[in-house]
């Protein structure tokens, strides 16, 4: 796995912080980012049903890897049962009956970094910049909660 | 102006169009044989919008691929948003998929979850 310095994210996310702030205002969403923790969390409510949906990004490693995105509790760090968990809706969406938000962008996608991750034919979260095909593209915090909201929209609802 | 004449792509300082894109423009002074639609394109990358100029018979794809570009992108597949969040067919010309002039549009990726 890459090691990168704490420095060398938090750089990262100084420049991607002004666009990803300016599209969380544009819609809706509220954003913060513990910068000393290296984590962004990012807090909305579900189109269909209202209900609070809260997604942190833990940026350790970042660029160098994606970032570890998580569905949690809201108000909390605990990750999200399926009472709080996006149901798909759309038949290729990124929200994952393994609790999993399935992406090249999460590295919670990868089986080699866990094992609810759907892929293995995707190698290692190393080359998540330079995944192709058809699959969900964001290389940067913006695009990544853009990607977010938009498949949200595809949601009926929670799993559960 | 002969607007046969005007290319596609970001409208910038010195763009003949530039300085009516500061003004709200009177959508019944445009010319219905206009065949250029102006938008005004959000990317989630910075903070601020850049203008647009394409032809109306061009498609989603093709112009959400060169607005993100200019934004930075490479790789993808980019499309618009409207206000009223309705993700648009790349496949569609910007005109079928009722995109108006001076429009506020966001890039978005149509890529998809598995």
């Amino acid at each position: 796995m890459t090691l990168l310095p704490p420095s060398a994210s938090r750089a990262s996310i100084e420049s991607e912080w002004p666009g990803a702030l300016a599209w969380a205002t544009r819609h809706g969403w509220s954003l913060s980012l513990a910068a000393s923790d290296l984590k962004m969390r990012a807090v909305t409510f579900h189109p269909a049903g209202g209900q609070p949906l809260e997604f942190t990004a833990e940026l350790d490693g970042y660029r160098a890897l994606p970032p570890v995105w998580r569905v949690v509790g809201p108000g909390t760090d605990i990750e999200a049962d399926r009472a709080n968990f996006p149901s798909p809706g759309a038949s290729a969406s990124i929200f994952h009956p393994n609790l999993v938000l399935c992406a090249p962008w999460n590295r919670l996608a990868y089986k080699s970094v866990d094992p609810r991750g759907p892929h293995e034919d995707w190698g290692g979260p190393e080359g998540w910049l330079t995944q192709g095909g058809t699959n969900t593209f964001a290389h940067t915090l913006g695009e990544m909660l853009s990607a977010i909201d938009v498949f949200l929209r595809h949601s009926p609802g929670m799993l559960e | 102006m002969v607007t046969e004449d005007l290319i596609v792509g970001v409208i910038e300082v010195g763009d003949v169009e530039y300085e009516l894109l500061i003004v709200e423009v009177d959508e019944g002074k445009v010319p219905h044989d206009d065949p250029f639609v102006r938008v005004k394109v959000f990317s989630p990358r910075v903070p601020d919008a850049k203008w647009f100029r394409f032809r109306k018979d061009q498609t989603v794809g093709s112009a959400a691929e060169h607005a993100a570009r200019e934004f930075g992108y490479e790789g993808g597949s980019p499309t618009f948003e409207t206000p009223d969040k309705s993700v648009l067919d790349r496949a569609s010309t910007l005109e079928a998929a009722g995109v108006r002039n001076h429009e506020t549009l966001e890039l978005v990726d149509a890529g998809t979850g598995v």
